[in-house]
């Protein structure tokens, strides 16, 4: 199908007064190839005592973690992390390009607080995720800027997300035009038909939006007919790169698709993760399980991101509702506690390799100065949230300081997080 | 200028004399060399005509002589509203007029040159001039108030839009203006307000002065809590103590919310439950509370919820039954039903709508509506994630169920996943009282739930799945011994299941199961949430210390931290006793109960033989009410949820969504938001709405008798929020606060594929499939109740490219179709046949693109209305084109293909190339925002 000439329609519409482009950002006509932001979820609320926040147990406490009964805490520069799971694996694979944050004080143990809490930065509603903001101040016109799958997925209005659940499905829709029956390809309507059906739609759309009297939600429903009408044939280099087979599992298939989204030039940011990490009962096992494989899904987006050659260009953030208790219930689990922590991933990040954060033996967690990053228990001492995280992802995608950014503010301090040099000791 | 009079709060009800003599004079035109280098300019110079314009215009209102300019002021601070006009070059010297006009709470008043301020129609014929036949200047500057106080003058907690304009002689008929006015709000004043009045008359004495007081004063317990009052012996004390209400609601994070939760004992109160749900003084509390909500969000940058509609125009009678049609009878409104409204009064309107709830559309509506929220058709393939084999013997011939027999299995467990969304479909289509949902005696069954169920209940088809009636279960059995590995396991203990309507309905219990340490708490969330409105989670301040969780006291029962949620949610999970995680009535050995073995096993865990529930948990119950008989406690609880006053606002609150196409608003926590007074504003009127309804609901003021949720529907779909369909010079507050309202909503796949079928007589399907409701589904927005449980209500690129495939693969079939019928029976070509060509009939084909525009989009436009003429070329064009290919006759070939799978008679041949011309039209409709949205 040919393409249309989407270019001066962009411009008749006025896009630009629904969602104005910072200078230097994409065009709906220019593939995207920076930085990919992966906000990576483990629903339920992980517990960090088992993976990059080790705890042995305490005499006379109750027991916080079974497997310090018979291991130790191990440590690959100068990150420890307890010694189940792949967790060796995984460490060993991206310390030096991982800032590891500790001590996160999400400051509640209900799931949809701390989920909101984490992913937005505050505990109330109304913030858009980190994901949404980065879209929408990158590049909020490309096709599918914003690929939603898993996890926190307010967008407080600024951007749109897709979800891509069926491979074989899209790849049906890209070709909007054709049909396939009996191997044989038919098309629907001739190349020049269509174009004519679609520039007199798009007048009429812009007669439409051209009213002075539309009620906000006619604006925004016609805005975004509009940006799907002239980015729908982006879609295509999307389809192009889907292969014949997909990965099985959902939540692999989920990141495989986000990955080739951004690879298509299509995407800024995708939100992935999925469930199994609220283990109230059977927590060993249950939650061994679920970290294994998270970090199967971590090796996966950058197995599959080096293979095409853009794991470069990954930022990763993992993290979770909150943490889990230190110390088992009655039914060999973990209930909700609210300390967590983060985990930054860059490949040749200067500010890899590194702690940000501590918490006690009983995984309490420490203030720490901001300057210094070193415990720091005196009024100049400061918890960290989850403000401070996403302050620090912001800045990470140099949209801490953009207009849309700064409707959402975080009112966090400032902290050293990227100061190669230092880190929480 | 003249001095203002003190009594001008009269001016909104009594006089516009009085609303006259305040401005009378105000306006003065000035000079141009006055200094206002710094006044804002306002965007979007308009003309009338719609024509661009090079007029700039320039306006704010200051307090400090134009250092600076601002839109919100106190209601004592005097105030100057200076504005500019730089009028087009070629108008300067000519003879021209200006004009002022202001926008007042929905109504406009014009600036006269005798100074009054008199109503406007707003047409341009009745349009006066505030200062008439004028040689007008580069600049003209008009000063509309000059050091006024507009709380004095009558105007705290207003908001009013100013707009000037002016005409020219070189350009007659021909008015310049400024499109986004001047916006000023003006403060509440508090001795004035509503929210001071309801203090004073129903909030001081009997509730801070009887209950608050002793705890909240400078020295006693609750001094640290923000909120310390005076006693009724300081002069003053009400003043004094409405104002620290006001500073603490006002500033306070989520302060709105705790002051209504911790009354009641909901959120952790030291005092503990000081206001009982349905008492007179907790409606009175909140009447205050919701009072000063709304007058706090007139002080920011939005208006108040009373007047966030004031520029809005809403759908009329006819568009508004279009719409309730497409959404509860999934199809359009007759002529007749469109005519018997088109003069019709409210209340006759309200019964066209009421009419138009029954059949299958309105069934479909109510299904999906109640799977929106209650998720159950996420076990429509799954027979035994409701069921259990063993307790239901019935079902066990599905067991590993082959060949055919797996279709029954698919039919049982669609059954079974739609039975509680089938009893709010029987109950609603049946108008019953809505309260029946939780306390029906009885389950719904189709021929193939009850086989698995049983219950003696008698069918006209033993094969159809849509024949539902009212059963029991009665093939369920409780065990002796349990372990289906052993041999001397049996299931055989006759049960007489309480039914009480969803509450322990299985597929409820199955999508909400439990666990041994969640003990039914994520049922009494749900429970509250789904019929009660109440969020637990989200009325409760969260914040939690990590100290207080490591409490081994049994924390739930004595912590304050863990109390705050769960003294509200442990009765009600104790009411839910006799379920066990799986949902399964009394589940263990001997079928006393279903407390797991990890409790009942455990020597320490103080259990005892008789007990069916946890000693180390709050007893069943509802509030303070204990569940009399543990063995009804499902059945006590439904009928203590139906009495409660907040049955009502939870069940609009369950409903809105499905009606408004969103969910309603979450409260607005934080002051220092950007837009947070228009939030507010859009919050509180939502929630006077949802109150307001409920109150008609419970009180059964419609005349249909209480709980009919019929009525709330239509009242729902009557309101400002369904029907607001357009809007003048909006500014930014005002966006907020209409963001989300109104027409415009995305249809689901569902709604989409219906209005399909309706519009065009064909089903755009994949042999037996549905492409919008089962292969894109969840491509378009739509949910699969498990995963994906929330629908996508804004369109993106991918979702866009499942309408540019409808449009191009089915439009050709649904012309195709419909003119293989005589012309008699179709739905869209009913003034043409496909010899009617444009050379020799275009006005027929004028005609029928009418019909196509009104049936399609809802637009009722003249023959010659440029859309109509749009459409006309597009279907010229097209043909054109064709003719000018040499097309062949063949209606369908490989490279256009016309699919006539579903077509009785296909047309295959066209000669004069308008078949394919028509299915281009067919096309670009299809493709259309008012054709996916509604």
């Amino acid at each position: 199908m040919k393409r249309r000439e989407f270019t001066k329609l962009l411009g008749m519409a006025g896009l630009g007064a629904v969602a104005p482009l910072p200078a230097g950002v994409a065009s709906a006509a220019e593939p995207y190839s920076g930085p990919f932001y992966i906000s990576l979820a483990a629903i339920g609320g992980w517990d960090v005592t088992s993976f990059c926040d080790p705890k042995m147990n305490q005499s006379g406490e109750r027991d916080i973690n079974s497997w310090a009964n018979s291991g130790d805490i191990q440590q690959i520069g100068n990150i420890p992390y307890a010694p189940v799971a792949k967790n060796q694996e995984f460490f060993e694979r991206f310390y030096q390009d991982m800032l590891v944050i500790n001590g996160l004080d999400t400051q509640t143990n209900s799931h949809d607080d701390g989920r909101r809490h984490t992913w937005s930065g505050r505990i109330g509603f109304g913030y858009p995720s980190f994901g949404a903001i980065a879209s929408s101040v990158i590049a909020p016109d490309l096709a599918l800027s914003l690929v939603h799958a898993s996890g926190y997925s307010e967008t407080a209005g600024i951007a749109r997300f897709s979800r891509l659940q069926n491979p074989d499905l899209i790849a049906n829709l890209v070709n909007d035009s054709q049909v396939e029956a009996d191997n044989t390809v038919y098309g629907l309507y001739e190349d020049g038909e269509l174009d004519l059906i679609t520039q007199f739609q798009d007048a009429r759309l812009n007669r439409l939006m051209g009213s002075a009297q539309l009620t906000p939600r006619q604006q925004q429903g016609m805005n975004n007919l509009f940006l799907a009408n002239s980015t729908r044939d982006e879609l295509q280099s999307f389809g192009d790169l889907l292969p014949n087979e997909f990965e099985a599992d959902n939540d692999f298939r989920a990141a495989q698709l986000a990955l080739l989204a951004y690879q298509s030039g299509l995407c800024v940011s995708a939100q992935l993760g999925f469930n199994g990490f609220d283990t109230h009962q059977d927590h060993d096992e249950d939650h061994i399980s679920s970290l294994e494989k998270l970090t199967d899904l971590v090796a996966f987006i950058y197995d599959t991101a080096e293979a095409a050659g853009f794991a470069d260009k990954i930022v990763l953030t993992m993290s979770s509702d909150f943490g889990r208790t230190p110390y088992y219930n009655a039914g060999g689990g973990k209930d909700h506690w609210p300390i967590g922590s983060a985990i930054l991933i860059q490949q040749g990040a200067s500010w890899g390799n590194r702690v940000v954060g501590a918490t006690n033996e009983v995984h309490q967690a420490l203030n720490i100065n901001p300057s210094t990053l070193q415990i720091d228990s005196s009024s100049s001492g400061i918890r960290l949230e989850p403000k401070h995280l996403q302050q620090a992802v912001r800045e990470i995608a140099g949209i801490d300081q953009s207009s849309i950014s700064q409707m959402f503010p975080l009112n966090a301090e400032s902290v050293n997080f990227f100061n190669s040099s230092i880190q929480t000791n | 200028m003249k001095s203002i009079g003190y009594r001008v709060r009269l001016v909104f009800t009594d006089s516009l004399k009085i609303l006259c003599s305040l401005f009378l004079c105000l306006a003065a035109i000035l000079s141009s060399n006055l200094a206002l280098a710094q006044l804002p300019e306002l965007d979007a110079p308009s003309t009338a005509s719609g024509n661009s314009t090079s007029a700039r215009f320039f306006g704010g209102a200051t307090a400090d002589d134009g250092q600076n300019y601002g839109v919100s002021f106190a209601p004592d601070q005097p105030i100057d509203l200076h504005t500019e006009i730089q009028i087009e070059p070629a108008h300067i010297n000519t003879v021209g007029n200006l004009y002022v006009v202001i926008a007042l709470a929905g109504e406009y008043f014009m600036l006269t040159e005798s100074g009054d301020y008199l109503p406007w129609d707003l047409t341009l014929e009745t349009l006066e001039g505030g200062f008439e036949n004028k040689q007008l200047a580069a600049i003209e500057a008009i000063t509309v108030f000059d050091n006024v106080a507009m709380g004095p003058a009558g105007f705290a907690g207003t908001t009013l839009d100013i707009f000037f304009a002016y005409d020219s002689a070189a350009a007659p008929g021909e008015i310049y203006y400024n499109g986004t006015p001047v916006h000023l709000s003006i403060a509440a004043d508090a001795s004035t307000t509503e929210s001071f009045d309801l203090f004073v008359s129903n909030v001081s004495a009997p509730i801070i002065q009887a209950r608050c007081i002793a705890c909240h004063n400078s020295t006693g317990v609750a001094s640290d809590s923000g909120l310390t009052y005076v006693d009724n012996t300081q002069s003053n004390y009400q003043s004094i103590n409405y104002n620290t209400l006001m500073d603490y609601i006002e500033n306070a994070p989520n302060a709105a919310s705790l002051i209504l939760s911790k009354p009641q004992g909901i959120t952790l109160h030291g005092g503990g439950t000081q206001l009982t749900a349905g008492s007179n003084d907790l409606l009175q509390w909140q009447a205050f509370v919701t009072a000063v909500q709304t007058e706090i969000s007139s002080t920011g940058s939005g208006g108040s919820s009373t007047d966030i509609f004031a520029l809005v125009t809403n759908v009329d009678n006819e568009e508004t039954l279009r719409k309730a049609a497409i959404l509860f009878a999934g199809r359009l409104p007759t002529e007749s039903e469109l005519s018997n409204v088109s003069s019709a009064s409210e209340s006759e309107l309200r019964e066209a709508i009421r009419d138009l709830m029954s059949g299958d559309g309105f069934h479909d509506f109510l299904i999906e509506g109640a799977n929106d929220r209650l998720l159950t058709r996420a076990f429509s393939g799954s027979v035994f994630s409701i069921v259990d084999r063993n307790y239901y013997p019935n079902s066990s011939k599905y067991y590993q169920a082959q060949g055919n027999f797996r279709t029954e299995r698919l039919l049982t467990s669609s059954a079974l996943a739609d039975e509680p969304l089938e009893l709010i479909a029987h109950v609603v289509m049946n108008e019953r009282p809505y309260s029946e949902v939780l306390t029906a005696d009885y389950i719904m069954v189709n021929p193939y739930s009850a086989a698995i169920y049983g219950g003696n209940v008698t069918f006209n088809d033993a094969t159809d799945t849509e024949e539902w009636r009212e059963g029991e279960i009665t093939e369920y059995y409780r065990c002796t011994i349990c372990n289906p590995n052993s041999p001397l396991s049996s299931w055989s203990i006759p049960t007489e299941y309480p039914h009480s309507g969803i509450l322990n309905s299985p597929a409820f219990l199955s999508r909400f199961p439990s666990t041994e340490t969640n003990r039914n708490r994520a049922r009494s969330r749900w429970a509250y949430y789904f019929f009660l409105g109440v969020d637990i989670e989200g009325l409760s301040e969260r914040t939690t210390d990590q100290a207080a969780l490591s409490d081994e006291n049994n924390p739930t029962l004595n912590n304050e931290n863990c109390t705050v949620c769960h003294t509200t949610m442990d009765p009600v999970a104790g009411a839910f006793q006799n379920y066990n995680d799986d949902g399964l009535y009394k589940a263990r050995p001997g079928g006393e109960h279903s407390l797991p073995g990890s409790y009942t096993n455990n020597p320490f865990s103080g259990y005892q033989t008789g007990d069916t529930w946890y000693s180390d948990m709050l007893a069943p119950g509802f509030g303070d009410a204990l569940a009399p008989n543990p063995d009804n406690s499902a059945q006590w609880l439904a009928q203590e949820f139906v009495s409660d006053p907040r049955f009502g606002y939870g069940s609009v609150y369950f409903w809105y969504p499905a009606v408004m196409g969103k969910d309603p608003y979450d409260l607005p926590e934080n002051p220092e938001d950007q837009d947070y007074s228009s939030k507010l504003a859009a919050y509180t009127a939502e929630q006077e709405l949802i109150q307001a309804v409920a109150n008609s609901f419970l009180s059964g003021a419609a005349g249909n008798g209480s709980f009919n949720l019929k009525d709330v529907l239509t009242d729902l779909a009557m309101s400002d929020h369904f029907r607001a369909n357009s809007v003048v010079e909006m500014n930014q507050a005002q966006e907020v606060e209409l963001a989300d309202i109104g027409t415009g909503k995305l249809l689901t796949p569902e709604q989409l594929n219906r209005k399909v079928t309706d519009v065009t007589g064909f089903d755009w399907n994949y042999g037996n499939t549905s492409a919008l409701t089962q292969v894109y589904s969840l491509v378009y927005g739509g949910i699969d109740s498990f995963g994906v449980a929330e629908r996508a209500t804004e369109l993106t690129t991918l979702m866009s490219t499942v309408v540019t495939a409808m449009a191009n693969e089915a439009s050709c079939s649904i012309v195709n179709n419909d003119f293989s019928k005589p012309i008699g029976s179709r739905k869209l070509f009913v003034d043409v046949e496909l010899s009617t060509l444009p050379g020799s009939n275009a006005s027929a084909i004028r005609s029928n693109i009418q019909h196509l525009h009104r049936q399609f989009l809802g637009e009722d436009l003249a023959s010659n209305d440029p859309e109509i003429n749009a459409t006309f070329d597009l279907f010229d064009s097209v043909r054109t084109a064709r003719l000018a290919a040499g097309k062949t006759q063949a209606v369908s070939s490989v490279s256009e293909l016309c699919i006539f799978e579903n077509i009785d008679n296909p047309i295959t041949t066209d000669g004069n190339q308008t078949l394919r011309s028509w299915a281009a039209v067919i096309n670009y409709l299809m493709r259309d925002y008012k054709f996916i949205y509604e």
